[in-house]
This record gives structure tokens, sequence and C-alpha cells, in this order.
């Protein structure tokens, strides 16, 4: 018997492309949810594409792990959506139907202020001014004309600013003048273009804890306080200020939606592959090269959604068509800052000393803990491009109490985010590793001082600094969440470098389509949506989500 | 005068666009395809509700050469810009009753294309728009908005 | 209304490697599936996570893969093509020691030149033993696969099945030259008297344990067979991971059209007129299937906690609660992220021993070895903390950063219920820490400047992560009566259940734990047997 068995065929193992090499049409670099939002439109455009992540698992900044204990899931990296239902991906690649659920919280944000007081933003309007008015009738006012009225112009200001490909500062102001928009609007005009968030706040509103609130609320997406010009995108912010949702499940099922909607389109995402290099024939780019030696070829187009250094400095360092960009990496801005985050796990939800002045708190979803002013937030600014340390007043997140599929039953998540410097010391990014452990202590100490129960709740702990944030997403260079600072030079139709805006490079047929990219980070599909657009053009691909 | 979107009135504007001399100055060179979808509401009494009038108007070299009603919206390929809402905001724009600038701004009327290229050209923009406004003559047999005073608003 | 479809021709409880392989079958032979899984990712036992430092990828369940050669999912669904790749080390599986004596290591099949010399330092005797078995297990190996893709032997109407009239054994040990008798002993027995080299037998009573066959498990012969000769030393290294694997099972899936339900824990399959027709989750949806339920969570989940003992018959209620877990096959999976890998002393003699895939490290002398296993198959913590290591970045560079290295391995403890929680927290607080001491009097260069961080992972921490009740790996112990046709029991043991419609898939199934995807590949043949749908299997020339 053993005769027959041992002559068995033994089966062969699968082979890999055409010739022994893979093969697409479409090569992109990169499987964060930017990298699968081209991958799937160019999928479901009759594309063969194929994504190559450096990572474990596809999504990028989309990662929900179990950082503290298994059962308890955390959102390592972004945990606000805000484009949910506005971004046209939702449409278009009809992402709900794939079972991806989000909630809007009832109690969006809210502020508890040393003073006891606090301050709620609510899905209702209404409820909204009502809460501000107890702190200041005339800003309760200011806030719902505000709200209204960037309300209105906000899906005007999307298609314009967002999901297009970029426009000139100057064309904006220019336009703006000829539309008449100062006479016509209360809030934007031209001259905002020269103007910091505080000042727009100190312009409108009276109230210290009215302006720390929303000046926070500007600061979780990225815009500085201080930052000169940026109050020009104030009111697109409060537009969707009550937009704040919250992805069942963790923030990873966003990407394995995109991830999905790719495979079932003929896609792949081949994950744990490294890419060293764009191969590049006669000027175009032909294909990759993985750290591992294999070629993957690019029958139509290269796309990558990383950042430009490693693009253009390591991918490409070979080619002579992107020299000169390369003799500019110096010029690229990434901010002096970054996000310090303490995960946790929790046996009760924390119950604010605040909610003797208004309950809703305890049922609010990202809580600013302390900002009383506009001032304290001006210092931890400060402090963070200094490389100091800033008193922590960390924001704080409770998702179960929206998702209760997020930890055991009876058991919670919560999140703590503070702005800090990339190098704490020593201008070294890994001196984290040296701070992280007292800090975080810090950080959850201000949690317990405005939520006291919090000091027994603490069930375990999970700390992401800096420098976890590049070691984990290595096109984070610094913790560079963003992938570019926001900064009114480093946007538009300047961002990353003028040379690389309209999502073209030197190498034909090679795309930018990543955060580096216009509008700029932040789960808002933009960028890979806009490199879309001018790789139809290019390919001379029928848009079928175009006026969809 | 001729009966609002009525074949007679879309020639009237037509040639009132080409009769502006100063257009091909500040037009782009080539051929702009725009597209109007003007959606029937409960308030206007010229689209029916649930239907769609589909205009076309193409500008070449700041000349229209081509303003007419589709029989349905265009292919992906055949537009540059779309402007669409509610039958009733095209109209009291028309009746010069509703500014159209923030008809747009407010979101009543949804602008969808390469908005660069407006900002870019917003000088040409806001003279088509006003052509449209000020100038066009028209008739309305079924009643003229607002339409018993009700106001119609997206927002 | 939005959402993904409620009503599937079936539906798969469970997104592990088997329900991953029943769904791709049967999406393939036509019907609409639905695959429900409680986590938040597929892959169930295929899990890498970074557990201490980001970049340091560590396999928490499953680190080696024994069948990917074997396995029928792997070769049907082109998982090469779906992006999953293998390393195949060539020094497989050795044992090293504190005072520098020659390590002990097998080879790759394909090398047996090799594994010959490493044994022949001890003895030539015990070498020309081994290695003429292990090229003998391997010419019927396809033989030995295809009892683990086939269901179980049926019993003879009205009799219990018997172990040792399985018809393969015979000729399997006539085959490899064994005495007969050895089908009744333990596989501790037979190493004994096949073997007279103390530092090969205590290697190899930890292969034993390590495939799940208690090394002390009485009419062990054929267990002996499979885990120590065929099942070692031919392990491959899923490249990034063996979660890599579960990504490429699901890509394969979703272009069969199976569609995801995740975050989808099942509270309760439901009945009609006593047929499988649905399935409710925790969070309140419910999901209707017109032929199928499929279950790959173990048979005591399965029938008492979502279909309910109340809907079983008294005999089906008693056998599923008679079901056992461990104490066989519990493990907890320790992790390390070093600067560099180890280099152990035993290398003086035989340098492969820093290159060798997974190396036992701590056990001095056969005793150590045994005390060790009898402790945790006992119900405590063994006192001496000896393991088995892997340095899966020595082979893939993907696994860590840059010129660092990471460092997984297993202890085996007794069944997560055997501590409380305070218990296992201090385990986790210093087991680590004393492994570290004789690690270090292994391999001097590991110690606490080259080691960045490490995190212990508990059978307990299983149970809550996987539902892989109290930590038991197979999902079930392995013993005789719970083997082959009797597993989970003899009338459940064709995959098929007393209630209609509604089927068994997972590793409580023939032929255990593992990731060979036979319980899915097997239930895949009960199903379309009962249903029609097409023989999918024995493509390639495969014998099963
Ligand atoms: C701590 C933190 C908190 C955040 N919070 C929020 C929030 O609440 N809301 C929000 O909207 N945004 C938030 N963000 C920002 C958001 O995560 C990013 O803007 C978003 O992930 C960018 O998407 P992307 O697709 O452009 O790039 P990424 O998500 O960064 O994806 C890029 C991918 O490319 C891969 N890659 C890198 N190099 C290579 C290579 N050489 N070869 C192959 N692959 C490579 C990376 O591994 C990664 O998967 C947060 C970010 C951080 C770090
Ligand atoms: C520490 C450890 C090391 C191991 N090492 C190896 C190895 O090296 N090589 C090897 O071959 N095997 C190894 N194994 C064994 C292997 O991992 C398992 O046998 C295998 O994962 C079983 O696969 P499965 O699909 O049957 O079940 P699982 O992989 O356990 O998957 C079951 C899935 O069902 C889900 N689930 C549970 N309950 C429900 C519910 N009510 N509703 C919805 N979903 C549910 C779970 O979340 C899980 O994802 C190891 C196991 C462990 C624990």
């Amino acid at each position: 018997m053993s005769g027959d068995v041992s002559t068995a065929v033994r089966p062969t193992d699968a082979a890999d492309g055409e010739d022994g090499r893979l093969s697409f049409d479409a090569v992109i670099i990169g499987a964060g949810h930017n990298g699968l939002t081209l991958g799937a439109y160019l999928a479901r455009s009759g594309l063969s594409v194929g994504v190559f992540e450096r990572r474990g698992e596809e999504g990028g900044g989309l990662c929900t792990e179990e950082l503290t204990l298994p059962g308890f899931l955390h959102n390592v990296h972004a945990n606000y959506h805000t484009f949910v239902g506005l971004a046209p991906a939702f449409r278009h690649l009809e992402l709900t139907e794939e079972g991806l659920e989000y909630v809007r919280p009832e109690v969006q944000m809210a502020s508890v202020f040393d003073d006891g007081q606090a301050l709620c933003v609510h899905t209702d309007a209404e409820r909204t001014h009502a809460s501000i008015a107890r702190i200041s009738e005339r800003d309760a006012d200011t806030f719902r004309r505000l709200q209204a009225e960037a309300r209105r112009y906000v899906d005007l200001m999307l298609e314009t600013f967002m999901y297009g490909p970029p426009v000139g500062i100057n064309d904006l102001t220019k336009a703006l003048v000829t539309f008449g928009l100062d006479k016509r609007s209360e809030f934007l005009e031209a001259k905002l273009r020269g103007s910091t968030i505080a000042q727009f706040l100190d312009r409108h509103f009276e109230s210290d804890a009215v302006k720390a609130h929303l000046a926070f609320h500007a600061a979780i997406c990225g815009y500085a306080t201080d930052a000169k010009g940026l109050a020009i995108g104030f009111p697109l912010l409060v537009g969707k200020i009550d937009n704040w949702q919250l992805c069942l499940g963790g923030s990873h099922r966003l990407a394995h939606t995109l991830w999905r909607d790719l495979v079932r389109h003929g896609g792949l995402v081949h994950v744990q592959c490294d890419v060293a290099r764009i191969l590049v024939a006669d000027g175009r780019a032909v294909g990759i090269e993985l750290t591992d030696g294999r070629e993957v070829q690019a029958r139509q187009l290269v796309a990558s959604s990383i950042d430009v250094e490693q693009t253009v400095g390591r991918l490409l360092a070979e080619d002579p068509s992107t020299a000169a960009l390369r003799a500019k990496r110096s010029e690229l801005r990434h901010p002096a800052w970054s996000l310090f985050s303490v995960h946790l796990a929790l046996s009760e939800a924390p119950h604010y000393a605040a909610a003797a002045f208004d309950p809703d708190v305890d049922r609010a979803w990202v809580m600013n803990l302390g900002y009383s002013r506009v001032g304290d937030l001006i210092a931890d600014w400060k402090a963070a491009r200094e490389g100091r340390l800033p008193d922590p007043h960390p924001n704080a997140a409770v998702n179960s109490l929206f998702d209760t599929r997020d930890a055991p039953p009876g058991k919670f998540t919560g999140l703590l985010r503070q702005i800090v410097p990339a190098k704490p010391q020593n201008g070294s990014i890994e001196s984290w590793d040296e701070v992280k452990d007292e800090y975080a202590t810090r950080c959850i100490e201000t949690w317990q001082r405005f939520a006291p129960n919090i000091q027994d709740a603490v069930i375990a702990s999970a700390i992401d600094t800096p420098a976890d944030i590049e070691r984990k997403l290595t096109n984070m260079r610094d913790g560079d969440w963003m992938v570019g600072e926001i900064a009114l030079d480093n946007l538009l139709d300047k961002r990353p470098l003028p040379e690389l805006a309209n999502y073209r490079t030197p190498v034909e047929r090679l795309y930018m389509c990543g955060s580096t990219q216009h509008p700029h980070g932040f789960i808002t599909f933009a960028p890979g949506y806009n490199a879309l657009q001018v790789i139809a053009q290019d390919l001379d691909l029928e848009p079928w989500w175009r006026w969809v | 005068m001729a009966e609002v979107f009525s074949t007679a009135w879309l020639a009237q504007w037509a040639e009132l666009i080409n009769s502006d001399e100063s257009l091909p100055d500040h037009a782009p060179p080539g051929l702009w395809r725009i597209y109007l979808r003007i959606e029937g509401d409960s308030a206007s009494p010229y689209v029916p509700q649930d239907e769609s009038l589909h205009l076309l108007l193409h500008l070449e070299d700041g000349r229209c050469t081509k303003l007419e009603r589709g029989a349905g919206p265009p292919g992906p390929r055949d537009l540059d810009f779309r402007f669409s809402g509610p039958a009733a905001v095209f109209e009291q724009v028309a009746a010069g009753q509703r500014d159209p600038v923030d008809a747009g701004l407010e979101g009543d009327i949804k602008i969808a294309g390469d908005m660069g290229f407006l900002l870019r050209h917003a000088e040409l923009v806001k003279e088509i728009v006003d052509l449209y406004v000020g100038r066009l003559e028209t008739d309305w047999p079924k009643g003229k908005p607002p339409y018993g005073g009700e106001a119609v608003s997206a927002a | 209304m939005s959402g993904p479809p409620s009503t599937y021709d079936a539906l798969v409880v469970g997104g592990g490697h088997n329900g991953l392989c029943l769904a791709a079958y049967l999406a393939r032979a036509g019907w609409s599936v639905g695959l429900l899984e409680r986590r938040h990712e597929e892959g169930g036992g295929l899990n890498t996570e970074e557990p201490s430092i980001p970049g340091f990828y560590h396999n928490l369940h499953a680190q080696f893969m024994e069948f990917l050669d074997y396995m029928p999912f792997y070769q049907d669904f082109d998982l090469e093509r779906m992006g999953s790749r293998s390393v195949y080390p060539e020094a497989q599986c050795g044992i090293t020691f504190a005072d520098g004596r020659a390590p002990l290591i097998i080879h790759r099949p394909d090398l047996l030149d090799r594994t010959h010399k490493s044994i022949a330092r001890y003895s030539k005797a015990d070498a020309d033993t081994f290695c003429e078995l292990k090229r003998k297990t391997m010419e019927i190996d396809q033989f030995l696969a295809a009892s683990l893709y086939n269901p179980p032997p049926v019993a003879e109407q009205g009799k219990l099945p018997n172990p040792l009239a399985n018809p393969m054994i015979e000729p399997m040990f006539a085959h490899l030259g064994l005495d007969p008798t050895y089908t009744l002993k333990s596989p501790k027995v037979i190493i004994d008297e096949l073997f007279e080299t103390p530092e090969l037998r205590m290697l190899l009573y930890r292969e034993c344990v390590e495939w799940g066959t208690p090394v002390e498990m009485e009419m062990g012969g054929t267990a002996f067979v499979m885990s120590v000769l065929w099942l070692s030393a031919i392990w491959k290294l899923m490249i990034g991971g063996t979660h890599t694997l579960a990504h490429a099972m699901t890509q394969a899936c979703l272009r069969e059209g199976v569609t995801f339900l995740e975050s989808a824990e099942v509270t309760k399959i439901v009945l009609s007129d006593s047929r499988a027709v649905g399935a409710e989750t925790a969070d309140g949806r419910t999901f209707q299937a017109r032929h199928v339920v499929a279950s790959s969570v173990d048979v005591r989940q399965t029938l008492l906690d979502l279909v309910g003992a109340e809907n079983l018959s008294e005999l089906w209620r008693k056998r599923t609660e008679r079901f056992r877990y461990g104490p066989s096959h519990v493990l907890a999976t320790t992790t390390w992220c070093l600067t560099e890998a180890p280099h152990y002393r035993s290398a003086e003699v035989d340098p492969e021993i820093d290159r060798c895939f997974y190396t036992v490290v701590g056990f001095e002398d056969p005793d150590q070895m045994m005390d060790y296993i009898r402790a945790a198959y006992g119900d405590h913590v063994p006192e001496r903390p000896g393991a088995g290591m892997w340095v899966n970045s020595l082979f893939d560079p993907s696994q860590a950063p840059a010129g660092m290295h990471v460092a997984t391995g297993w202890f085996f403890f007794p069944t997560a219920d055997r501590l409380d929680e305070r218990g296992w927290e201090e385990v986790r607080r210093t087991y680590n820490d004393r492994f570290l001491e004789l690690w270090t009097q292994s391999a001097p260069n590991i110690n606490s400047s080259t080691v960045l961080a490490n995190r212990l992972y508990t059978p307990d921490q299983m149970d809550s992560k996987n539902r892989m009740r109290f930590g038991d790996f197979s999902n079930g112990a392995f013993a005789v009566d719970q083997l082959n046709s009797s597993r989970p029991f003899p009338e459940a043991a064709q995959y098929r259940t007393e209630i209609e419609g509604l089927y068994l898939c997972g590793a409580s199934s023939h032929p255990g734990g593992g990731i060979h995807a036979g319980p899915g590949y097997n239930a895949y043949k009960a199903i379309a047997a009962d249903h029609g749908l097409a023989e999918l299997w024995e493509a390639n020339g495969r014998i099963y």
C-alpha cells in the first residue's frame, strides 16, 4: 500500500503572476484609506489593482487594536470621522452596503472648565445654543449665526476646497471679492487669510470659555490656534462641527470596508510588503520593487500614498527626473508637534464633577479637559514647538458609551490625547520612551481631577507616543500625523510642494495620492479621490462617479 | 418675451450671451459644457414634481454655441459643470427675486465641476449669471414666483 | 435600506481559518454565504499583533505552518496569488543547553543528512533510527494527509468506534517497520524504547506535546507517528506573520462573493421546526439561512450556548456536556523585542542552532522536561519556566524593525480556570523575568541590555480573545475518546448534528486543532453530499 501512496502526485505550489511576476494595471503604494479609496475607484473602473502595504494590516491610520486587554478595541490613530456622508466615496463606493455603520453621538463634544462650568455641542443646534447661553447669551447667538451660515455653504466649500484639485489662495481671495462675499457673509471674508483662529474668535466672541472650546475643536482638527491664515478654514470646520461620527466596531472597520470593495472588484492588497523602489523606464513608472527583491509590474500607473521623502528620496533615489525635488526635501513642512495618546481599559465610564452643572457632559463624546481660555491652548502649542512637555489638558473620549461592541459587557474603553512636542528631549523623538510613563500618569491625573471616579476605574493602559506613530506608520515621519503641516503656505496648490500639488510627478504615470496632497491628512478620502480625477484624465477613464 | 424654459426663451438667452461684446475677452479658450438640472418641486408650475429639466449650455471661446433642452442628463464625459437645484429657485433667480450668488453659496443651487476653474474665472461667471438675472425677459403664464409668497429654500 | 443582505444560503459562524475555508468552498459551489465573526478581525488563531512596540510583530496564536503543502484550501484558492508567502527554514527544531553541550537539531526532511549528523554527535544508533523513520514517514505523507482531509471512518451501525480498528493503522506501522503493539503505548514509552539519548528524548517529548498529543497518552502510537514523525520539522514560517494567511484566505473568500459580517457575535442559532434557520447576534441583528448553518465554534458552545440544551435530545445533551477541554495543549505566548538575535552557548559546537526555526531553551535533562509537562497537564504553572522560542526575524526581516529581532515563544500552562484573574496577572508580571534568567544562561547575549520590551499572553486571555475556551488550543482535549470517529463524540463525528441544517466545522471536530482547515474542508464534503453541491475536492490529482 505504501507504494501507491508515495507515488501520489504532490500538488504544486500556486504560481505567482504571469511569467512568475505579479502584474497589475495600477499599483498603489500604501493601503491607508487614501490608497484604498483610489484603488477601489480604479477597480470599479475595470482596472486590475494591486495595493502594496508595508504593515500587516491595511488601513494606515484606520487602525483598531486590542492594545490593553483582549476584548477592548482601541482606535490607535484616527478616532473621529468627520466626513461621514460628506465624502463622495460614501455614495460612490456604497460603503454602508458592506455593513459599515456609524453613530453620531447626540452630545458631540463638551468642555469641562476649571471653575466647574461646562459647555456642550449637541447635534441639535437649539440645545447647543442653550448650553452656550448659560455662559454667554451673546456668544450663543453669535455661534448660532455662524453655524447656520457655515452649514449653508458647507457643501459648496467641500466641493471647492476638498473634493477637487486645489485652487490657489489668490484665485480664492479674488473670487471672494468678485462675488462680494464680505458683504454677503458675516463671518467669511478675504482678510481671514491673514488671521489666526484666536483673532477670529476674539473678533466675534466675548467669553473665554466659549472661545477656548471653539479653539479646542479646531485644534483636534489639526488647526493651531495661533497660526496665521488658518482662520480662513475655520468656518468650514464649524460647518461640520456636529458631524463627528464613530465607526462602530472600531475605525479599522472602514479600512476593511474599503479593502473588501477593492477585492470584490478584482483588486488585491498585499500586506507586509515594504516598497523599496519605483521602477522607471523611459521616464515612465512601470512597476515597483519590494524590499525582498520581488518586482511588480504596473501596466498603466503607479500611485504613492506615502510621504514625499520616501517616494522621492528612497523609492526614486536614482531617478534623475526627480533630482530637483530631492534637493527641495528640506522645504517639506512637518510640524514640531504631534499627538500623545493613552488608551485605557475602564471598569466604569467617567462621571464628571461638572455633571452637577450640566448632566449632559457625562454623555458627551469628545471632551475638552480644562482648556478654559484660548491662552491655555496657545501655551501648549508654544511648549510643543519649543520641545517642552505641556501641562496636560488631554481630550478624552469613551467610545463604549456609543458602541457596546468595543469593550466586554459592562466595561469601557477610554482615550486621552494630548498635543505634545514630537521631540521632547534633546531633539530626539526616541526620548519619548523615557518620559512616556510619567507623562501618561499626568494625563490620567488630569482626567481624575475632572472625573474623580476614574481613579479606581483604570484596569489597564497602553501608551502611544509620537515615536510609536512613526514606528507604526513610517510615512508619518517625526510623528507627523497630518503628513505635512497644516499651515497656509503648505495647503492648497502649495501642498506639499508646488511641483507636486496637482497629484502628478515628474515621472510620467506616477501619481501622489496620500495625505501629503491637497487637502491634507484626516479621514477625508479626498487626496485619493482627487488623484483619481487627474488619473482619469490622463488614462481617459470613463468618470462614472462624477455628477453622482 | 418668452415663457420660462421654453425653446424661444432659451434662444433669447443664447442671443443675450452672444451679444455681450466683452465676454470673449474674459472667457477661457476652448469648449465648456454646462449642464443645468432644474428639478421639479411642489412650488413651481413649470416643472412637474419628480421630473427634471435638463438644459445644456455650451460656451466656446466665450460664445454660446448650444443652449437646448436635453432628453436626459448628459453622459459623465459630456459636461464640465453642473448646476442643480429646485425649479422654484431657478425661477426666482430668473425673476430677479433671488440673488444667484447667494443661491449658490447657500447650497440651494448645487455646483459641481472644476471649482478652481470657476474661481479663476469668477468674473466671467458673474457676467453670465447677471445676464440671466437682469436682462432675460421672461413670460410667466402659469404664475410668477415667489408663488403665493412661499419662500423656497433648501436650507 | 442599506447594509448587507440578511438572508443567505448558508451562514457560517466564526471567521477563523476553518470558517473561512468552508465559506470559500460553499461560495464557489454557488451558494450565497454570510460569515459571522465576533471580532473585528478575521483569522481566529491566525493572529499577528504588535503587542509591545510597533514594528515588532508577534504571532499570538498559531506560529508554524505544517500543512501548507497539503491544505486543499491553500491550493484550490491559490492563496499565494492572494498574497500568502512562506519560508521553509532549514534547521527546523532544536534544543540547546546552558552548559554549552552540543545542541540537537532536526532539519527539514530533505536535509536528513544534517539531522543525522546532529543526532550522531550523541548516538549513531539514534541518528539511524530517527532518520530512517522520518524518511519512511515522508513517503506516506499524502496518505497521512488523506486521513485528515476526509471525514473519520463511520463506525459500524450500532457499534462504538474502535480507535484500533482503523484500517490505516496496520499498514502504516508495517510500512514504518514499527512494532504494531506500539499502537497501544504512549508516545513517551515509544520514544524511550526507540531512542537512548536523553537529549533527543527531551526534544521529542516536546515535539509530541507541541502538536497537542499528550506524551503520556496510552493508545498513542498513531498520534506518535502523526505528531513526532510526520508533523515535526516540516514547518513553514508565514512571511509577515500568520495573520497574512488569514488575509489571503479572506481575499479568496471575497473573490468568491462571501459576505463578511463582522463584530457579529452569534448568541443564538435560530431553530424553526427543529431545523436551523438562522442566527442572532449580540447586538440584535438576525440573519436567515436557507439551507445551512455551520458553526466553527466548538461543540459545547455551539450546542449548549447557541442552540440551547433544551433543544437537544437527552443523548446529545449528555454527550455535549461531557465533551472536555484541556489539559492538553494549553499555551501561553511569550513575546520579546530584541536588539539582537540570541547567540547560544551550544552554537560553539553547532552554529546552526542560532539559525534554528524553533529552539527549546531552559531544560537540561529529561526529568525537567517531564516535570514541566506534567505540571502543565496537572493544574499548576510549571516551576521551571523553560520554553520553545521562535526568532522569525532571522528568516523574515519584515517582522521586526531593521536590524532588530523579534522572539516569540511558548510555555505550556494549565487551563485558564486553574488560576483566578489575579493569579494570571501575577504570572504575566513575573514569569517572563524568570524565563529570562534561564534564557540568559543558554544565550548570554540575551539580557536586560538587549531586551527592549516583553509581554506574556496567557490562556485566560486566549479565551477572552478568541473564545478558545480555557485556552485549549485544540478546542477540546486530545484524548483517545475524543479523537477521529469519536470527535467530538461518536454521533457528531460526521460534521452533522441532530438538528437538521446545523453542521460543525471547527477544531472540535476531526481532525482537531491546527491550521490545516481539515474540519472546514470535511464539513464541506458533508454539506455537499447532503445538498448536492459540486464535488470540489480531489482536484490536482489529490487523493483527498
Ligand atoms: C495619533 C493619531 C490620531 C489621529 N486622529 C485622527 C482623527 O481622530 N480623525 C481623523 O480624521 N484623522 C486622524 N488622524 C489622521 C489620520 O490617521 C491620517 O490623516 C490618515 O490615516 C491618512 O490617510 P492616508 O491614507 O493618507 O495615509 P496613512 O493612513 O498613513 O496610510 C499610508 C500607508 O502607507 C504605508 N506605507 C508607508 N510606507 C510604505 C512603503 N514604503 N511601502 C508600502 N507601504 C508603505 C503605511 O504603512 C500606511 O499603511 C490621526 C492620526 C494619528 C497618528
Ligand atoms: C497559542 C496557540 C498556538 C498555536 N500554534 C499553532 C501552530 O503553530 N500551528 C498550528 O497549525 N496551529 C496552532 N494553533 C492552533 C490553531 O490556532 C487552531 O487550531 C485554529 O485556529 C483553529 O481554527 P478554527 O477556525 O477552528 O477556530 P479559531 O481560529 O479559534 O476561530 C474561531 C473564530 O470564531 C470566532 N467566534 C467564537 N465564538 C463566536 C460567536 N459566538 N460568534 C461569532 N464568532 C465567534 C472567534 O472570534 C474566532 O475568530 C495554536 C493555537 C494557540 C492558541
